[in-house]
């Protein structure tokens, strides 16, 4: 049952493939053996999963959405131009026919789809006959055959082609649906299966309505239709706005997932062009000290050459000054004026007491006269040295004390040359580890994306207030229309009309409005319902929440978005509970099938992953493509008690041979 | 309705959700609410000239003009 009523409970109980790409004729059953309606198919790569993917693709609308890559492959392989639907190793005059067939069970009756296409061996690139039919019960339980838009009605009905993505995808869906899904693409999936369509186009059509009944109404007086003309431009210019609003919302949705997406992938990056702009400055800064170093160098050089011969002299200076400083301890210094004791001698008489020298006295001051004259000599000769001496002395510690400051410079620099040195190579070596220029790249698209968002969003403030404008103008002029209609008693018919029909479209555009949140609400209940139900850690989530464009957001319980934060396999398992919520939501309880489910999920969350499967197959049949990778020792340990059935496909001489496991 | 449960079993699901809110917003309006199931079912069938339908249909339904007077 779903939020529209009935629902529809159908599983795949048969597929027939025969001559279809790879396959020769195979038949694989789908019978409920356990409480899990689970089925496995198992094979390597190239062994024809993707290729049963598009067989079933290709039956119900005649598409094989997935057919590139194996295309591409095989070209480049084969270097053929096309490769043949139909198996081009099979196919002879006897055997020329490629039949798909699904076999459906909807409440123990069968529903048969059928696709035929007959090919002459001589031209394989195109069919001679072509056949699609449903062949279905009838009230009284009678077989009919339904072709043409009889038949794709009944395609529709249990496998709309707008939303088979949600019916029959590969796992590289559920990993980049963030990536790959826009507001758009998921409204226009909801409106269809919800039937929204119908009501869009009764509001177009409506709307369409009154315009022509308006036209009418002109016809009564130039006055109505000047009024009506105005109407008319506004309306094109309202049109064109609001075109304009969508326009930029889509391209402000792509802005954001793509900001997301570079985002995501920068997470657990290194900011690269951040370090490298630190590295860049670094180097600078290095350049600058080595110059530095080399200018203190060439100040010191210039330094020591110009005191060269100071230096030579200086232990001469020291050692003069040495002297000069004993001589003077010796009182040798000043030099004794011998004057002054040759005649102290001459008039025997003291001149500093006035007494007469004895004669003890005379012979000591003869006897240091004597010594005086020896010394006096030298001593005369430095005493008028020692000022240049001192002044030289000095201007040798200048020196000294210069040259010691430039050597703390150049230390000081060295040593600052030396740590930025390292700081340097440790920011080599962290950007050693990582791909730097990928890792450029995601900034550079991240940061255009930023500014793509951001215009968009100035652009769109500027067309809602136009809007808000012309709207305005609109209510207007339609007062003014009905005024005018009013007062032509002629119109009065025309007028009534356009205000029914109006009323009409009210109605209409509410019950749009209702139905959508309705069906959103519901699907963004049964999403968070799901995720949390088959989560297997609930981590540091609150909850999920859908806005009203249907992005998905996980909001953390300090209630912050962070749905940036989901490993790859939590982003799978949310995609697929909201697959599994809008199917259950519109109806549409159909079988999914997905190819390579856990190929992009780390090796820890694979079993976890998987478990969710067994979960969910006690009320949907699920029909799952792993390659052996894929299907671990973890994984089918499991599944070994729960899985209805298994097949295997095996690619033997170019051809697709089907194993029961 | 006729025509809606003529229609392939999901439509018939999905109109009558539709139409149950279309009642509900036409408050008792019959003549409002008949127009609208009318042109439903032509949008389900899908299959209509839409302009010739819905002003026979217009014409059709809104006979009780006192409704609409000042």
């Amino acid at each position: 049952m779903n939020l529209l009523g009935i629902g529809i409970d159908m599983r795949i109980e048969k597929i027939y493939i025969k001559n279809y790409s790879r396959f020769n004729e195979i038949e694989l059953s789908f019978p409920k053996n356990s409480d899990n309606d689970l089925h496995f198919i198992i094979g390597k790569n190239g062994s024809g999963k993707t290729d049963f993917l598009n067989a079933i693709n290709w039956c119900l609308y005649e598409t094989e959405p997935h057919k590139t890559k194996r295309k591409s492959k095989l070209d480049s392989k084969d270097g053929r131009e096309k490769l043949p639907r139909i198996n081009v190793y099979t196919v002879d005059s006897d055997n020329n026919n490629l039949i798909v067939e699904i076999w459906l069970e909807d409440n123990n009756e069968y529903i048969i789809f059928h696709r035929k296409e007959v090919y002459d061996v001589k031209n394989l690139s195109h069919p001679i006959e072509k056949e699609f039919y449903v062949d279905i019960p009838d009230e009284k339980g009678n077989r009919k055959i339904l072709t043409d838009d009889d038949a794709n009605l009944v395609v529709s009905q249990y496998f709309p082609e707008a939303i088979s993505e949600y019916f029959f995808f590969d796992g590289e869906r559920l990993d980049r649906y963030f990536q790959i899904a826009t507001s758009k693409d998921i409204n226009h999936e909801i409106f269809t299966i919800s039937y929204i369509n119908a009501l869009e186009q009764m509001k177009d059509h409506t709307e369409l309505l009154i315009k022509d009944i308006e036209k009418e109404g002109g016809k009564f007086s130039a006055n109505i239709e000047e009024i009506r003309e105005k109407q008319e431009e506004n309306l094109t210019k309202l049109e064109d706005i609001s075109e304009r609003i969508e326009e930029t919302n889509e391209q402000l949705e792509i802005a954001k997932k793509k900001v997301s997406e570079y985002h995501s992938l920068l997470k657990n990056q290194l900011d690269v062009s951040e370090k490298e702009k630190e590295l860049k400055q670094l180097k600078l800064h290095r350049e600058k000290k080595e110059e530095l170093i080399k200018e203190y160098e060439t100040k010191k050089r210039r330094i020591l050459f110009k005191n060269t011969i100071n230096m030579g002299l200086w232990h001469s200076c020291k050692h003069s000054l040495n002297l000069i400083e004993e001589k003077r301890k010796n009182l040798e210094l000043p030099p004794v004026e011998e004057e002054i004791i040759e005649k102290v001698l001459k008039h025997e008489n003291c001149d500093i007491c006035g007494n007469p020298l004895d004669k003890t006295s005379k012979k000591r001051m003869s006897l240091l006269l004597e010594q005086f004259k020896s010394t006096s000599k030298s001593v005369k000769l430095l005493e008028p040295m020692e000022k240049p001496l001192n002044k030289f002395n000095l201007k040798i510690n200048d020196f000294k004390e210069n040259l010691d400051d430039i050597n703390n410079l150049i230390k000081d620099s060295n040593n600052d040359y030396d740590f930025i040195d390292s700081q340097i190579s440790a920011i080599n070596n962290e950007l050693g580890g990582y791909n730097v220029e990928e890792i450029k790249k995601w900034h550079l698209e991240r940061n255009k994306f930023e500014k793509i968002r951001d215009q968009n969003l100035i652009s769109l403030g500027h067309l809602e207030s136009n809007e808000k404008s012309l709207k305005q103008k609109k209510e207007k002029l339609e007062k003014e229309f009905d005024q005018a209609l009013k007062e032509n008693k002629k119109a009065n018919e025309t007028r009534k009309k356009i205000q029914f029909v109006n009323k009409a479209l009210n109605v209409i555009l509410t019950s749009k409005e209702n139905i959508m949140n309705e069906t959103r609400i519901e699907i963004g209940k049964e999403t968070n319902k799901l995720f949390f139900e088959l989560l297997w850690d609930e981590g540091n989530y609150k909850k999920i929440i859908i806005d009203k464009n249907y992005n998905l957001g996980v909001i953390h319980e300090h209630d912050y978005e962070c749905l940036d934060d989901l490993s790859a396999a939590q982003r799978e398992l949310l995609v697929l509970s909201f697959t599994l919520a809008l199917h259950k939501i519109s109806g549409y309880e159909a079988p999914i099938l997905i190819d390579t489910p856990v190929a992009r999920i780390s090796d820890d969350n694979r079993t976890n992953f998987a478990n969710t499967f067994l979960d969910v197959t006690k009320n949907k049949q699920i029909i799952l493509l792993f390659t052996p990778n894929e299907y671990s020792i973890e994984i089918k340990d499991l599944f070994e008690d729960n899985v209805s059935n298994k097949y295997e496909f095996k690619k033997i001489d170019k051809i697709t041979e089907l194993g029961v496991l | 309705m006729q025509n809606i449960e003529c229609c392939d079993k999901m439509a018939s699901t999905s109109t009558i959700r539709i139409l149950e809110d279309l009642r509900k917003n036409c408050q008792e309006d019959k003549n409002l609410q008949l127009f609208l199931e009318a042109i439903l079912s032509e949008e389900i069938k899908g299959k209509h000239r839409w302009r010739e339908y819905y002003k026979k249909t217009l014409d059709e339904f809104i006979g009780d003009w006192d409704r609409y007077e000042d």
